[in-house]
């Protein structure tokens, strides 16, 4: 009789122990990768080729960077619902400065990733100053700048883009040579610096001796995988390059939001809004800051949805696509109500959608069946977190 | 390499020095408060001095206006009149901003924490650390610091129920919170630490554990402000007890020379020989 209940109870005490580890909250998400790698794999043999996890890749980008903006403004407690259609709105921009021969596409993209900073940067002056709920503010938003688009494309309807670099985007490929020696000497050097920083001074660590061990091996096999996979995928033509951009732009929204004061007031606001004011911190400008920011970044998605479709028409950064990106956060962990989550959580929560879509595809499958699918893959990531999360405040 | 530095950190108090004052002497005065909310009066001459080495307790009943003259002692809220003087120097406390800067910390009765925030991460909200490389500000946070520095403040005020300063506070239990409140607010050189009803929401255990934190400030030479409905608690921990009433201090004690019966009967209104001079240092 005794045993159970002292079962549960270590049951009880573990399992937090490993939601409250850095980085654990993202355990979920891997696991739903793993098997959705399995089924799909299984479902079809074209789903792991070469050829297929480029594309893939280059369908993650765009909405991997809506995704990283989305959870800029979600961690603050806020949301944005008119990121896609900045993202629409911009990317008909760049298009229309870009059949203009006369305009440099430094210049189109410099004037596009301003008209992003600067619509996104209005809206969060609405929700501040105006004391408007972001939800209204964007929603309104959302139509607007849909509006906008659409007037901007004309009756066409469409515009194509053909100038290089812009409409190379997405086609362009990192060379494997390139790619296997910035990935392993800067692996290398982040395990080095990692292990140093943790190993000089271990009762600032919250690692043991044993347990330092066991992350750099972790770490070394996960570089080891990373340099396999730019292998294996040089065959599928290279890592494509907007893929790193999108990787690249994660990880420094990242360093902003774990190492700087900035990112720490982020998540204070987003936590207790209230207490984060009372310790003097200027909750409006952090927000608004965030609100920007987002809009910048919802530019550049624009850009890089214009060069894979190759041009901007009125479908180009849909609702869908906001809604699937505020998803891909949610289901990398992503707390709706703020001040939880990180940006490698909704980056994986993006791979993981385009690829359960990308799959899906693969299997011919209607278009109803892969919005039901991406619907229940949420909700279950929903209530996964939801699980965790009542098991941590009731142990 | 980076350095450990105080970047952003406090303003320092006033002086320099580590202390205001010699034990006893007044190091924050309020004199004749006036708040008026609308028509409601809140405080119609309230006065107070709190001594540096000692805990003093604000007393009333609900409604009394100490909560409101605190949050005019802490700079949350402005007085329609009535002077502030620290260390003898009239002063305006504008915002907690300036309060702070003054030495004057107040940990009201929500924390002002965030959940899901770190020990540490709380203990520097808004005060962040920054890694220099020689002489010139990085843009990130040096993190070892702060840790090293929130363990330091732990250290130094006895707290050792926190293990680990990496722990996000809502996996703290009240007593807990409650500390890292007080050690974030004593932290910058606190001449004065205001508690807005601190064992209000904890257990027997948890509410000693901070008894004995205000009996290590007060030991520290910090002058001490508590708000307590919790007569035993105030018994056990403060040197003097102020009694507020409908806006005004109607009493002041010694505690070591009155019981809680004379203590009640001021908080009440009924008359008992043994209260104090409303506006003299307590007998």
């Amino acid at each position: 009789m005794s045993s159970a209940p002292a079962a549960a109870t270590v049951r009880r005490r573990r399992l937090p122990t490993i939601t409250l580890g850095k980085g654990s909250e993202l355990l979920p998400l891997l696991v739903a990768l793993l098997v959705a790698v399995i089924v799909f794999r299984i479902a079809s043999p074209y789903f792991l080729t070469a050829r297929n996890l480029t594309n893939l890749l280059v369908q993650v980008a765009p909405l991997a960077i809506i995704a990283i903006a989305s959870t800029i403004v979600i961690l603050m407690g806020e949301i944005d619902l008119s990121l896609g259609s900045i993202a629409g709105f911009t990317g008909a921009l760049v298009a229309i400065l870009l059949a203009n021969e006369g305009v440099p596409w430094t210049i189109a993209l410099l004037v596009t990733l301003l008209a992003g900073l600067a619509v996104a940067g209005l809206q969060g002056f609405f929700v501040l100053v105006g004391r408007v709920r972001s939800f209204a503010v964007t929603l309104a938003g959302f139509f607007v700048w849909y509006g906008v688009q659409v007037g901007i494309l004309g009756s066409d309807g469409q515009q194509p883009v053909r100038r290089a670099p812009l409409a190379d985007l997405t086609s362009e490929r990192i060379a494997t040579p390139l790619a296997m020696v910035v990935v392993g000497v800067g692996g290398a050097l982040l395990i080095l610096a990692r292990y140093w920083m943790h190993a000089r001074d271990t009762h600032e660590s919250r690692l043991t001796q044993r347990q330092l061990l066991g992350t750099t091996v972790a770490w070394v096999v996960a570089l080891a995988a990373a340099l396999w996979a730019i292998s294996y995928l040089d065959s599928g033509g290279g890592i494509p390059l907007v893929f790193a951009m999108a990787l690249a732009l994660a990880g420094v929204v990242w360093f902003v939001l774990t190492r700087t004061a900035y990112g720490r007031h982020l998540y204070a606001v987003g936590g207790d809004a209230e207490a984060s004011r009372a310790m003097g911190i200027a909750v409006g400008r952090v927000k608004w800051v965030a609100f920007a920011t987002a809009g910048v970044m919802a530019a550049f998605a624009g850009v890089v949805l214009v060069s894979f479709t190759g041009g901007a028409d009125a479908s180009t950064g849909s609702g869908a696509f906001m809604l699937q990106a505020i998803g891909a956060a949610v289901v990398g962990g992503v707390s709706l109500f703020g001040g939880r989550g990180s940006v490698w959580g909704a980056f994986g929560g993006a791979v993981l959608l385009a690829g359960v879509q990308n799959g899906l595809a693969l299997l011919s499958l209607d278009f109803y069946v892969v919005d039901i699918a991406l619907g229940v893959v949420v909700l279950a990531a929903l209530l996964a977190d939801s699980a965790i999360r009542r098991r941590l405040v009731t142990s | 390499m980076t350095d450990a530095h105080v970047g952003s950190g406090p303003t320092p108090a006033p002086h320099g020095s580590d202390r205001v004052g010699r034990p006893g002497e007044i190091v924050f005065q309020v004199s004749d408060i006036h708040k008026r909310f609308g028509h409601v009066v809140a405080l119609q001459g309230a006065s107070l001095a709190l001594r540096a080495g000692e805990v003093t307790a604000l007393v009333g009943d609900n409604g009394a206006g100490k909560s409101t003259l605190v949050k005019v002692m802490s700079g949350v809220l402005q007085p329609d009149a009535g002077d502030l003087t620290v260390a003898g120097r009239p002063v305006s406390l504008r915002d907690p901003k300036d309060a702070r800067a003054q030495g004057i910390h107040t940990v009201f009765q929500d924390l002002a924490l965030v959940d899901a925030l770190s020990t540490a991460e709380n203990m520097f909200l808004g005060t962040e650390m920054h890694a220099r490389i020689g002489r010139i500000r990085m843009p990130w946070l040096n993190r070892r610091e702060m840790r090293r520095a929130t363990r330091a403040a732990l250290n130094d005020l006895g707290i050792t129920t926190l293990k680990d300063v990496n722990t996000p506070i809502e996996a703290l239990s009240g007593g807990q919170r409650q500390s890292v409140a007080i050690a974030r607010a004593v932290r910058d050189r606190a001449y004065v630490v205001m508690l807005d009803e601190p064992t209000a929401a904890l257990g027997v255990a948890q509410a000693e554990q901070v008894l004995a934190l205000m009996g290590r400030l007060r030991a520290a030479g910090t002058a001490v402000l508590v708000i307590s409905h919790n007569l035993r608690e105030v018994f056990a921990v403060a040197d003097n007890i102020v009694v507020l009433r409908l806006g005004r201090v109607v009493a002041q004690f010694r505690t070591s020379e009155t019981t809680e019966e004379e203590v009640v009967s001021a908080i009440v209104g009924v008359s008992r020989p043994g209260a104090a001079p409303q506006e003299g240092r307590p007998s």
